[in-house]
């Protein structure tokens, strides 16, 4: 019972994220629409091979286009740094597509040149996760892309904290569009009942994303602050009583619809019921292992695969 | 990092994943060489049009660092919380999952903290480590949930630690060996 570990608090719900919380940072991975008002030139990124040498188009879906183009890199006079670029360079604009995980039949052959589609997200999320670990040793090749951003206009998703890095009140790079969730569509329909809606599936950190959403002053953002209130207020009561009278019983069902700060909600009025019934059963005094240690022993040497 | 995170967030701490975080820096140096070259190509070359490019990547680069910092911090958050609930010895098989400069960490965080408790109450120091809750009585009923072996009392006898044994203890004697899973706390 007694906790010594405390984790650093999400700060999603004012008007900062809190740079150390691990909540935030993973609220700030989540992706909303966004337009590009200019070209963005020369996006190489180096990174590692994954998929090896291999042609097929079975490739695991997280590996994009880029990192299946072969390591050999095809020197031209006209590379910057001395590399070259690969011979499929685009000069015709890319189609970026709005993203979908793009599975294994998405991905063309690097051969062809016909719509070259790329997927974003698997590039960002090597930009950011670093994990570059090679699936066959000796596949390895390192090189660099040119790619570039086609003619502005184009609709991307994006992970908030890029589009937040990206965006000025000039809106000179791009300019954001407010996902579904907080149009005016979803917004009655929340306002009708609040607490039908599945806001896990809703992208789980919903009111801390919709918070964050605020920064891109939108029209609608009175609106959207409005929204997300009301929608908390209604579902408020449901959840406080729900946390307050499950005792000693599998709450899975009871916590599968609401997002991720509805759960930590749940679960501190959860510990709060434990922590009285203990009392009550005079528990108050009776040394426990801490939970630190018995999560270790189930562990022990366990190695996670990344 | 995200998959990192995602794990951790659901506690326990990894193995040191020297690796990752090798390969994240790596990459932070290849993004920044490449700003560093754009940005003398923007202002020499005049290419302005490249702005947005190093914006992005400064971007990454903060991403990366943040990612990097937090998960360190939050490491270091369950190291320290392993002084009060498990004790100032750490066993080898936690010590495996730390690097050579969390152990440090750990051992600076403890003399800090023995310092702190030898200034408290007068001369002798006060333990704010034991009684974590508070006690009834000074003996307490416990039983041993796996084999330790000898284990002494004050007045110089020692007591057998089997498993299933059952015993009549001081309390301020059990108190850590209890929160290291070894003994229960019966209640009567």
């Amino acid at each position: 019972m007694s906790e010594a570990y405390f984790r650093v608090e999400s700060g999603a719900l004012g008007p900062e994220e809190n740079f150390l919380s691990l909540d935030d940072i993973l609220m700030s991975h989540e992706k909303l629409p966004v337009r590009t008002e200019t070209p963005i030139p020369r996006l190489g990124t180096f990174f590692l091979d994954r998929s090896g040498g291999a042609e097929s188009d079975n490739a695991i879906p997280e590996v994009s286009l880029l990192a299946r183009i072969p390591a050999r890199k095809t020197t031209t006079p006209s590379g910057p740094r001395g590399l070259g670029a690969p011979r499929h360079r685009a000069r015709c604009p890319l189609r970026l597509v709005v993203f979908q995980e793009a599975g294994p039949r998405a991905l063309p052959s690097c051969t062809r040149r016909a719509q070259r589609e790329v997927g974003w997200l698997p590039v960002l999320r090597r930009l950011e996760r670093g994990d570059l670990g090679p699936s066959c040793p000796g596949c390895f090749g390192s090189f660099e892309l040119n790619i570039h951003l086609p003619s502005p206009g184009s609709k991307l998703e994006l992970p908030l904290w890029l589009a937040k890095g990206l965006f000025d009140n000039k809106r000179r790079i791009l300019s954001v569009e407010l996902p579904k969730i907080y149009q005016e569509g979803w917004r009655t329909v929340f306002s009708a009942d609040a607490n039908v809606v599945d806001l896990h599936k809703m992208g789980p950190h919903f009111y801390g994303f919709g918070s964050q959403l605020l920064h891109f002053d939108s029209p609608e953002n009175a609106d959207i602050s409005q929204s997300l209130l009301q929608t908390f207020i209604g579902r408020f009561r449901r959840i406080m009583d729900s946390s307050q009278n499950a005792y000693n019983e599998d709450t899975s069902a009871l916590v599968a619809r609401l997002d991720e700060m509805e759960r930590g909600l749940f679960q501190t009025g959860q510990k709060g019921l434990n922590d009285f019934q203990g009392w009550e059963k005079g528990q108050a005094s009776q040394i426990t292992a801490s939970s630190l240690v018995q999560n270790y022993k189930k562990r022990k040497f366990t190695d996670m695969e990344d | 990092m995200g998959n990192g995170l995602e794990r951790r967030k659901n506690g326990g701490r990894e193995i040191d994943q020297e690796d990752g975080l090798r390969q994240v820096l790596e990459e932070m140096k290849a993004l920044y060489e490449q700003n560093q070259s754009d940005v003398n190509e923007a202002k020499s070359g005049g290419r302005g049009d490249l702005i947005p490019t190093i914006k992005f990547r400064h971007c990454s680069l903060l991403r990366n660092r943040r990612c990097t910092v937090a998960y360190l911090y939050d490491r270091l958050l369950r190291i320290r919380a392993l002084r009060w609930e498990y004790g100032s010895v750490l066993p080898n098989a936690l010590r495996f999952h730390m690097s050579a400069e969390e152990m440090e960490w750990f051992n600076h965080y403890k003399k800090s903290l023995a310092t702190y408790m030898r200034s408290l109450g007068g001369d002798e120091g006060l333990d704010i480590t034991q009684d974590m809750k508070p006690p009834k009585s000074l003996y307490i009923e416990v039983r041993c949930l796996k084999d330790y072996g000898e284990f002494e009392v004050d007045d110089g006898t020692s007591v057998l630690l089997k498993k299933n044994s059952q015993h009549f203890l001081p309390r301020w004697k059990c108190e850590q060996l209890i929160r290291q899973g070894i003994l229960e706390h019966v209640l009567s």
